[in-house]
């Protein structure tokens, strides 16, 4: 297995093994002939125009670098001026962007080539990539099973090589589940380290930009370039540049790792991710790694703390949507009341219509100190035991998801279920804290979990885990 | 359900939100947290940016006004709001 891809293809680039314009329409024949109904969108216009000028500069002489060059795909949430930005929802089937969103801009103007908008939940809304006008996202490898979500169609086309990179968005585990379920790598950075300004707003206070790709180096490159403060978001941090070319293949003498004791015997573990998971571990304790069980809070308490404060987010977030300046609008109704009540019932599909009623309620007079409130005081709760914890330890590990990909839809009939499996990935979105979803010979990946600021720390243990399987 | 559906402009129909409010036992259950310690993670904003109008480039304001779901010629139609 290659370290880059992202490299690999440069190197033929500039050795003019292949022209851009051949990689970029091997890349859009790809996206055109899939069966997966992972795009939305292909850009092949756009494009083929921007390796059109690559191939121009490399018959010139220039030598491409950074991202230059280099296909990939976004998650249709992002706005990416003058395309159609539909969040996979009816409500913004026509939605032209006016303007490309922070990190996308920034890949952009690194060189690379944005060339499919991907399915996912609607506005994220959901774990299995079911929940989207454009028909549900088959998992990369078994057509009858689910890509997972929200982010299900990023993480598909690349385990089908048909983007290099492909940029997600993770609330509760949108990008690392689905990485899990098609076996590649998705990365959910720290909190604020990647600008959300353009990323159609879900939950807050967690969502999250990160890159899907099929090694350790080419999430950190294309998290260097995404990474840093945007005046366009408050929230945003500055943050130092990862150096990919340093990282090493030997694990760091003194590493220790926790393990959660009450997400490993949680009864809904699939036994074979159980058995892989402790395989994983003992390799490596054998490297010199030590090992160490923690407590923790139970995955009912972690998921009903996220859904409650993701409902009561969303809905406040989705209340801008209502047909008036944009979005599909339920026409001659008698009343402005009548007009909001019939294009968001139209609009938005039964899952979200779910979320936001119930953010509604948790909002509400009588629910709102009693739920919403407590739900905030347990997420307290909940980053005081990670500042606690990573006294101790270095990295957390643990499974993704706790069953293998569901069977398409199954879920749809047991919303529960479906919420319960977001139980290994909601607790670090809560905290905030950067976790890879790893493809180290676990089914659904795991999960490397460190401090808040230490992404760059997770990518050069997860270096050295790669190198060494 | 008809405050909910007022409160959220939708209409409840086949929705069944109980699979939801299940967790609201659950939270209400949580007991002995303890948040000492605890570090916010949203940054906190005390580097605001200045409050001023920003114009967009001519593009993007052509891109907003195609996004109006309803026009009549230069007009931009909305419902009625004062019956």
């Amino acid at each position: 297995m290659s370290e880059s891809i992202i490299q690999d293809i440069q190197h033929k680039l500039n050795n003019k093994e292949v022209s851009c314009v051949q990689l970029v329409q091997e890349k859009i024949d790809a996206l055109n002939a899939s069966t997966k109904n992972a795009n939305n969108s292909i850009l092949a216009e756009s494009a083929l125009k921007q390796a059109a000028d690559f191939d121009k500069q490399l018959a010139s002489g220039k030598q491409l670098s950074g991202l230059e060059g280099i296909p990939f795909g976004v998650k249709d949430v992002y706005l990416l001026k003058g395309t159609i930005s539909t969040a996979s929802s009816n409500i913004l089937k026509n939605y032209k962007s006016p303007y490309t969103a922070t990190a996308i801009q920034k890949l952009i103007d690194a060189g690379a080539i944005p060339v499919s908008k991907e399915n996912c939940d609607q506005f994220g809304h959901g774990s299995t990539n079911e929940n989207s006008i454009f028909g549900t996202t088959k998992n990369a490898f078994d057509d009858s099973k689910v890509a997972g979500g929200s982010s299900g169609g990023s993480a598909v086309n690349v385990a089908q090589k048909n983007t290099v990179f492909s940029i997600g968005g993770d609330t509760g585990g949108s990008i690392r589940q689905p990485a899990g379920y098609n076996n590649v790598f998705g990365f959910k950075p720290t909190y604020g380290r990647v600008s959300r300004y353009g990323l159609m707003a879900y939950t807050s206070s967690s969502d999250c930009v990160g890159p899907f790709a099929e090694t350790v180096k080419d999430i950190a490159t294309t998290l260097n370039v995404m990474s840093g403060k945007d005046g366009k978001d408050q929230t945003s941090v500055e943050s130092t540049s990862i150096d990919v070319n340093a990282f090493s293949k030997d694990i760091p003498a003194g590493t220790k790792v926790g393990v959660y004791k009450t997400f490993i015997n949680h009864p809904s573990l699939d036994p074979s991710i159980k058995k892989e998971f402790h395989v994983l571990i003992e390799k490596l304790k054998d490297s010199g790694v030590t090992v160490k069980e923690l407590d923790f809070f139970d995955g009912d308490t972690l998921t009903a703390t996220y859904y409650i404060i993701a409902l009561a987010e969303t809905a406040s977030n989705l209340s801008r949507i209502d047909g008036i300046a944009y979005g599909n609008r339920a026409m001659d109704k008698d009343s402005l009341a009548s007009t909001y009540l019939d294009t968001r019932s139209e609009g938005f599909s039964e899952e979200s219509k779910r979320r936001i009623i119930a953010g509604n309620q948790v909002l509400s007079v009588g629910y709102s100190d009693e739920i919403y409130k407590k739900a905030l005081t347990v997420r307290k709760g909940i980053e005081a035991k990670f500042v606690k914890d990573f006294n101790e330890v270095d990295f957390i590990l643990s499974p993704t998801a706790p069953s293998l990909p569901p069977t398409i839809g199954q879920s749809l009939k047991d919303p529960l279920t479906m919420y319960l499996s977001d139980m290994y990935t909601v607790g670090f979105s809560l905290g905030g804290l950067p976790t890879l979803s790893a493809p180290f010979e676990v089914a659904n990946n795991v999960q490397i979990t460190a401090a808040k600021g230490k992404d760059e720390e997770i990518l050069r243990f997860a270096y050295a885990i790669e190198q060494s399987l | 359900m008809d405050k909910l559906e007022q409160l959220s402009n939708i209409k409840a129909g086949d929705v069944n939100i109980s699979k939801i409010t299940d967790f609201f036992e659950t939270i209400k259950n949580v007991k002995d947290i303890d948040t000492l310690g605890s570090e916010d993670h949203i940054v906190k904003s005390d580097n605001l940016r200045e409050d001023v109008v920003i114009n967009c480039d001519p593009e993007e304001k052509a891109l907003i006004l195609d996004n109006f779901p309803a026009k009549q010629g230069t007009y931009l139609v909305v419902p009625k709001v004062i019956q």
